[in-house]
């Protein structure tokens, strides 16, 4: 019996323009921790307490030690964390005890990292939303050509993308066309 | 100041003939320069047309552009930036254009007023559809289409901003760098290649300076403001809600380029500014279609930024801005002079007078007034009013959004210096500093309104849709009184233009007719889009490939390499069956599939199936609510099949759910309801019980999940389930599910479950070792010839097993009518109780799901056939129920069918009909129970 390979949704797939670069990487692991009813301040607490930050507000993507925290919905909270570890969400269960609940969505996602200085011209012909001012670590769960999105802001050339595993290739083809249409390269 | 560049020559093609332009020409002014005159032939007399306007007003010189057998109709000469090689005809003719054969029509023209199509033709009746309408239809319509696919591509984007300035002319220009400078993020957007709008078509002055020079250099400055963007060729076309509008920008008219030929904007804007300027309207006239009649304005603009004089001209004005036009004869209507006739069909020749004077012209330059471009005013239901002074509509403030503004031409400040003064002012009112106002000219319109000359022959109001005064006071004889009446019975206004230059006009004649005036008249309002938009623009890059994302399984590129053939079910590609070698058609595969899989092991990717971690202390609570059975006394490690109502009673979606720990379910739902179903909890979730402590994840891409079935499926998994795991029938039964670990350490969760009727498991794993599984399942099943099945094998052993799928789940069946009333429990609520116990749903004669084979065991059973009683006429009211689900069952060599008969249970051992409407033909068939394969369940709990 073989031990199981783990594989990247998009294989790993990386393409340079001319100043821009596209690539899927490994976002380390990410669980989703929704605020159990009634424990808000307990929730917070002990937050902050596991990763040294509050947890944060709507559209804002959080530095932690070891990863980044967004609001991802209604009491959810989107965790993202280095390294990889397919049993965080049952450790963070036990540490956060009654106060919220837990769930693997690392296998859920596939990740894209934009890169360059026309990021912006890019994602203009992709997302609706207003990235040229949004702040560094704006977060948002958005859609793109009709495909469901988080878009991170890093800097003023680097964003990062998460999509559903599933359509990711349609997703990726769908970006990586507009990134043709932008650069002038052949689609 | 000239625009363009006599050192830069362009060779293009038009109908055939080569010529040559300079860079900086539109197609139309090349065309003008060459001397070309007739451009294209009216829409319904074939008229012989010439070049009218000088931007996006153009009516006549409608053209087609060419290029690699691929073409693209109705294109405004006016508005095609001339290019090296480009290929354009002119269109609407049967021959040439000089010599069409089509233009008989226009000798008939008696006989084709309008509305002629609704007064004639009607006998005899039955040549409408075959003969009439075939042929109206086929010499209807502008241009033809090459029925090539579009080669171009195309894209979309999104845009945001403090302000929009619509236009680029001096209103737009001056507010767009007072805001720029005041640091707003501003996008200007202009349809024309070159910013400047009437700047570069006139020989203004501002400041001492031409005013091109003005217009260059405050675009200059506005390239250097990082927080302006400037968007020449765009077209605003349309204004929504929430401060959204739909821009156009043509980045190449060139067909089959690299790259997108037009993007298609959808802009965010705090506040628009609307500095779109005005358009020049005719006057209507005998035959003032002739090629050579031209508006005032154009003909100043070809010769004033193209350097074309065209000579000899004749003047006919109502007012002042139209003197402003070199011309040889200047009839103006204010002092009692008008042309009542224009001779030379392919070209002005002569010009007669109402005072019996006829003049020799090559052209006419036509100014009646200036109309504000108010359209995307009235795209939020504004409604432009009448302005007696100046002769035209204008914005009604009253009705104008909040975030829109109104300056300059658009605003009736027709001068420059009118222009410069909104331009300061609505800069202020949006937080900038006003500009020290440049010295413009600043000459009063002075205009005494002239519409049309009365006579017996055709005066154009709208010259695109050949709608003549006559036309319009026939309407109006005939009871159409009402604009919106007049305008579809004529056709007045419609098309590309959107009568631009013939609306204003049109309601003056109808006023006239009925002896109101223009206000009382009304207007027709605009709707999106101002400018004609391509199909291919709103579709952008979603084509082909790209018009619905795909969603692949884990097990994808496995079952790619293996022979997978795939289907779409919603947007994910599943294998259907895998081929192989030797098979003769997809039946011989699916018969192996389920063979092997009753009889020794097979596995099929079932990760498409929807599943949603529910999570909370009410979360047991939660599912007794959305579902009809009992969740709450689940226990850890078990899972129990559901059955989902709609409120109204009707079964929505079944699945299984499993208990992970007290407060941890995962639900499943079918492939199709995974949405649907989600969407349903959360509502229930946030509407229905926001106090219940419950949380709702989709973790569908989270796991990849596999369905092991076969008598031999336990002894597979025991080859990649870590040995501290006991899946034995004693330790792990039937129902049963837990966490666990796989080959050597992977995550991973196990559920006994069976949708094939078999000994059966579901195994998942985190979705980044799906790929590896399977492969690893296959490998270690070797032994037992494990194979992998596809949706079809799934859904012929779900039939023999009996089980209900989307077919049964229909949108009309109850769970009594499923076979599941027995599921509904009586101890507790559930969305969709009470209404389930409507007397229509539970009476005796009702729809009772049912198992069906043909007592000629040979005979082919088909989907959807209805079922009548023996001896009952094939008709509706004798209809006992239907077919919903059939199968060629390779287990019992015959086809077997499910389906819905009223009163089904008790009738089990009739032979009914099954009657197949859509082929003629019927099958007698026995009804009997819908298990048709181990009814007593013994093969799943072994």
């Amino acid at each position: 019996m073989s031990k199981l390979t783990p594989t990247l949704s998009l294989g790993g797939y990386t393409r340079e323009w001319d100043t821009l670069v596209l690539k899927e990487y490994y976002v380390g692991e990410m669980i989703s921790l929704a605020v159990s009813h009634g424990n808000t301040d307990a929730f917070s607490e002990t937050f902050e307490t596991t990763f040294g930050k509050a947890p944060p507000k709507a559209s804002k993507l959080v530095t932690l030690k070891d990863g980044f925290a967004m609001l991802s919905g209604a009491d959810q909270y989107l965790i993202l964390l280095n390294g990889e570890n397919i049993n965080v969400d049952q450790e963070l269960t036990k540490l956060f005890s009654d106060t919220a609940y837990a769930t693997l969505q690392t296998d859920g996602w596939a990740s894209l990292k934009l890169t360059g200085p026309q990021v912006y011209d890019v994602l203009e012909r992709f997302i609706a939303l207003d990235l040229r001012n949004a702040s560094t670590h704006y977060a948002a769960r958005t859609m793109a050509h009709h495909m469901a999105v988080i878009v991170m802001k890093f800097s003023e050339t680097e964003f990062q993308l998460l999509t559903p595993r599933s359509s990711a290739l349609s997703f990726l083809e769908a970006l990586s066309h507009t990134i043709d249409n932008v650069m002038g390269s052949p689609s | 100041m000239i625009l363009v560049d006599l050192n830069k020559p362009l060779n293009f093609v038009f109908d055939g003939k080569l010529y040559q332009g300079f860079e900086g020409d539109t197609l139309a002014s090349a065309l003008l320069r060459a001397g070309v005159k007739v451009v294209g032939r009216s829409f319904k007399y074939h008229r012989p047309r010439g070049i009218m306007g000088a931007a996006h007003e153009e009516t006549n010189a409608l053209v087609e552009i060419h290029n690699d057998g691929v073409c693209e109709p109705n294109r405004r000469a006016t508005t095609i930036k001339l290019f090296e090689g480009l290929t354009a005809k002119s269109q609407n003719h049967l021959g040439s254009v000089n010599f069409d054969m089509l233009a008989i029509n226009d000798i008939l023209h008696p006989f084709l007023a309008a509305g002629f199509y609704y007064k004639t033709f009607m006998w005899p009746k039955a040549f409408w559809e075959k003969l009439y309408e075939p042929i109206i239809r086929r010499a209807a319509g502008l241009g033809s289409l090459s029925h090539k696919a579009d080669p171009d591509t195309y894209d979309k984007g999104f845009l945001h901003c403090d302000i929009l300035v619509i236009g680029g002319g001096p209103a737009g220009l001056l507010t767009a760098l007072n805001l720029g400078r005041a640091g707003k993020r501003v996008i200007l957007a202009d349809e024309d290649f070159v910013m400047g709008g009437r700047l570069l078509s006139e020989t203004y002055e501002i400041n001492s300076a031409s005013s091109v020079n003005w217009a260059a250099q405050t675009v200059a400055e506005l390239k250097t403001l990082p927080n302006v963007r400037l968007m020449p060729r765009t077209s605003i076309y349309g204004v929504y809600d929430h401060g959204v509008y739909g821009g156009l920008e043509t980045k190449t008219d060139k067909i089959s380029e690299r790259g997108p030929r037009q993007i298609l904007w959808r802009v965010y804007a705090k506040h628009a500014v609307l500095a779109a300027g005005a358009t020049e309207r005719p006057i209507a006239f005998a035959n003032n279609d002739r090629p050579g009649v031209m508006l005032a304005s154009a003909i100043r603009t070809y010769k004033n930024r193209f350097g074309i004089d065209l000579q000899n001209t004749a003047l006919l004005t109502n007012n002042d801005n139209g003197l402003m036009t070199n011309a040889e004869h200047i009839i103006d209507t204010r002092n009692n002079q008008y042309i009542v006739d224009v001779t030379g069909r392919k070209g002005v020749r002569t010009v007669k007078l109402n005072n019996g004077e006829t003049l020799k012209a090559k052209h006419i330059a036509v100014s009646g007034g200036w109309n504000p471009n108010v359209h995307l005013t009235c795209h939020k239901r504004g409604r432009p009013i009448w302005n007696e002074a100046l002769a035209c509509f204008m914005p009604d403030t009253h009705t104008l959004p909040q975030d829109l503004s109104v300056i300059g031409a658009a605003n009736g400040a027709f001068s420059t210096y009118g222009a410069f003064i909104e331009a300061n002012a609505v800069s202020v009112k949006l937080g900038a500093k006003a500009a020290h106002l440049p010295i413009a000219e600043d000459a009063p319109i002075n205009i005494t309104p002239f519409w049309h000359v009365k006579g017996r022959k055709r005066a154009w109001v709208d010259f695109q849709n050949d709608v003549t005064a006559k036309d319009i006071i026939l309407a109006h004889q005939e009871g159409f009184s009402s604009v919106e009446h007049v305008k579809r019975y004529t056709t007045l206004g419609m098309a590309t233009d959107q009568g631009k230059t013939s609306n204003v006009v049109g309601l003056a004649v109808l006023a006239e007719a009925t002896e109101q005036t223009i206000p009382q008249t009304g207007t027709t309002i605009f709707r999106p889009p101002y400018t004609p938009v391509p199909i291919g623009a709103f579709a952008g890059a979603h084509t082909g490939q790209h018009f619905h994302p795909t969603r692949l399984t884990p097990s994808h590129k496995y079952a790619s390499e293996t022979g997978a053939v795939f289907v779409e079910t919603g947007n994910w590609k599943r294998a259907q069956w895998f081929a192989r070698a030797g098979e003769k058609g997809w039946r011989d595969s699916v018969d192996r599939e389920v063979l092997m899989t009753r009889s020794s092991v097979g596995i099929c990717d079932v990760t498409t199936l929807g599943k949603i971690d529910v999570q909370g202390r009410d979360a047991g609570k939660f599912l007794n609510k959305v579902y009809v059975n009992t969740f709450s006394t689940l226990k850890v490690g078990k899972c129990r099949y559901g059955l989902m109502l709609r409120e109204d009673g009707i079964a929505m979606d079944d699945g299984t759910t499993a208990r992970l720990s007290d407060t941890h379910f995962v639900l499943t739902t079918t492939t199709a309801k995974a949405g649907p179903v989600f969407r349903h909890l959360e509502y229930v979730r946030q509407c229905l019980y926001p106090n219940m402590d419950v949380h709702l994840i989709s973790t569908t891409d989270q796991w990849a999940q596999f369905s092991v079935a076969g008598p031999n499926a336990r002894k597979l998994l025991q080859k990649v389930v870590d040995s501290e795991f006991d899946i034995t029938n004693e330790a792990f039964p039937y129902m049963a599910c837990t966490e666990m670990t796989v080959c050597n350490g992977t995550r991973a969760r196990l559920f006994r479950l069976s949708f094939s009727g078999e000994l059966a498991f579901e195994i998942s794993v985190p979705a980044r070792y799906g790929d590896a599984l399977v492969r690893e399942l296959m490998a270690q099943g070797e032994e037992f010839d494990a194979i992998m099945y596809g949706t079809e094998a799934l859904g012929v052993m779900r039939i023999e097993k009996g089980h209900a799928a989307g077919n049964e789940l229909n949108g009309t069946t109850t769970a009594a009518a499923l076979g599941l009333g027995g599921f509904v429990s009586k101890k507790k609520d559930c969305i969709g109780k009470v209404l389930s116990t409507r007397e229509a749903l539970t009476g005796e004669n009702t729809l009772r799901m049912v198992g069906v084979i043909p007592v000629n065991q040979g005979d082919a059973l088909t989907n959807g056939a209805h079922f009548i009683s023996q001896g009952d006429a094939e008709t509706a009211p004798n209809d006992q129920g239907y077919m919903s689900s059939v199968a060629w069952s390779p287990t019992l060599k015959s086809y077997i069918g499910l389906g819905f008969l009223k009163n089904g249970k008790a009738r089990e051992g009739e032979v009914i009909k099954a009657v197949d409407f859509v082929r003629s033909n019927h099958v007698d068939v026995k009804v009997v129970s819908a298990h048709f394969v181990d009814p007593k369940g013994e093969r799943l709990r072994v």
